[in-house]
């Protein structure tokens, strides 16, 4: 009697810590999925920030710079790349193409001091320098998130409920670390 | 009974401590970023390169700011930075600390690093407004002549008046009058003043509290004489009735003086008390001199 009242007692304390662990492991699982898709969101918004300082940068340039059409049209290519791009990947290489396309404009602009001394250039190009360094902060989040949340999948509990509840692991955004170093403007 | 207890006791108990460990060796630390400070916060000197009344004017302000909206505006001055860019450090720095309100986000850093020749503007997320990468970016070239002539109290100085003046327009309130974009170094602050009326307080109600031990003593013995003389028909034993009859220096003089200083180090403590909790996405600038 006394020892059948016990058992019960113990199993049901059992099925209680099981669930527990179940929900709590699916919980964080859970969360730390939605931190990954929010730091990707913010990643996003940073790279669309800096695409959106092209154009009035592009119409600034534009009355200095005749002879250099090319490397404009470079930057306004990557930047409608950008507004088009329909997966996470293609954005990311879209905005690596604006990255190089603005350096070789900043390279050139060496050879017009008339726009180097322009107010409103210095001012754009100081934002465009911020929004470089957003976005490599927004990056670092965004891959500090996937590792926390890769960890949870890897690690017990969670590698056992990510496989029931299927939380796959994620690949972290390589970034080639200098392709994103914020170009280095001086006036 | 007990026996079937056990294994499942054993077993839950090792789950929580699998569980919590894992929680502690996951979590991140961070290198080489000096430990968040809990006083005068607003100004932190590693690379010594702030005079004293320099600082006493950045903390006046910085304080004020922290009082009004919350916001905090740091300086920090590093030797080297080692093999870590300005940005990743300042980023870092800024989010081990917490400048500004854990809500509102409102802190700015004005990072240093004297070796390397280089520094920069770290704007929290919700001062980006206020203070934009442009804006940034013209504070710091205003400070490289500074820079470049070793004086940098008054850059320093300048970049920081500029960027507290963002913020109180940011919040819509008055500039105080001790935020000069000019150096303000032969005057007498606020501060200096508040201490020397302070100064002036207590040195007289110490004065008073002289005059009134001495006053209630002179009185006392005078009772006790008067007491043995007419054989306790006049005077008084009671120290306590000698000591009613004395007016002043009290407690009316002290009192106020208490409750001025307890005013003013209450206000100062709970406004300089430590850092919000603030986060910044890498808004900013940077440059060198």
């Amino acid at each position: 009697m006394n020892n059948k009242s016990g058992s019960l007692v113990a199993v049901a304390a059992a099925v209680v810590i099981a669930v527990f662990i179940f929900g709590s492991s699916y919980n964080s699982l859970n969360s730390a999925k939605i931190e990954v898709e929010t730091q990707y969101g913010q990643v996003e918004n940073q790279i669309q920030r800096r695409a959106d300082l092209i154009p009035n940068l592009v119409s600034t340039v534009k009355g200095y710079m005749q002879y250099e059409e090319r490397v404009l049209t470079e930057v306004t290519e990557a930047r409608t790349k950008i507004l088009n791009a329909e997966t996470p990947d293609a954005k990311n290489a879209a905005d690596g193409e604006l990255t190089a396309a603005l350096g070789r404009l900043i390279a050139v602009s060496e050879n017009y001091p008339a726009l180097k001394s322009d107010t409103h250039f210095t001012e754009l190009m100081r934002e465009i320098a911020g929004s470089e360094n957003r976005i490599a902060v927004a990056r670092r989040d965004y891959n500090s998130a996937i590792r926390e949340y890769n960890l949870e999948v890897q690690n017990f509990p969670g590698n056992i409920f990510a496989k029931i509840f299927g939380f796959k692991e994620m690949n972290q955004f390589e970034a080639e670390e200098g392709a994103h170093e914020v170009p280095q403007v001086n006036f | 009974m007990k026996k079937n207890h056990q294994p499942i006791i054993i077993f839950a108990t090792l789950a929580a401590i699998l569980i919590v460990s894992i929680k502690i060796l996951t979590s991140a630390t961070a290198a080489e970023i000096p430990p968040a400070p809990t006083e005068n916060i607003y100004v932190n000197d590693y690379a010594a390169m702030i005079d004293d009344s320099t600082k006493n004017q950045i903390l006046e302000i910085g304080k004020d700011l922290d009082k009004k909206y919350k916001a905090q505006i740091v300086v920090v001055t590093i030797n080297t930075l080692g093999d870590s860019s300005i940005e990743d450090y300042a980023n870092k720095l800024f989010r081990n600390w917490g400048i500004g309100d854990k809500n509102l986000n409102n802190g700015v850093l004005l990072l240093i690093s004297k070796d390397d020749r280089k520094f920069r503007i770290e704007v929290g997320y919700g001062l980006e407004g206020a203070i934009t990468d442009g804006y940034a970016g013209e504070i710091l070239d205003g400070m490289k002549s500074y820079f470049r002539d070793e004086n940098y109290s008054a850059g320093v100085l300048q970049a920081y008046s500029e960027l507290a003046k963002k913020v109180y327009e940011e919040y819509g309130g008055e500039i105080p009058e001790n935020i000069k974009v000019e150096d303000t170094e032969d005057e007498w602050g606020f501060i200096e003043v508040t201490l020397f009326l302070l100064g002036c307080g207590v040195v007289l109600s110490i004065f008073l509290q002289i005059l009134y031990v001495i006053a209630v003593a002179v009185l006392y013995i005078v009772n006790v004489l008067l007491y043995a003389v007419t054989r306790g028909r006049n005077g008084t034993l009671s120290l306590k009735k000698v000591a009613s009859y004395v007016h002043f220096g009290k407690s009316d003089f002290f009192s106020i003086w208490w409750y001025d200083s307890n005013g003013k180090s209450g206000g100062g403590d709970s406004g300089g008390g430590g850092f919000g909790g603030g986060s910044s996405g890498g808004g900013g600038a940077s440059d060198g001199w």
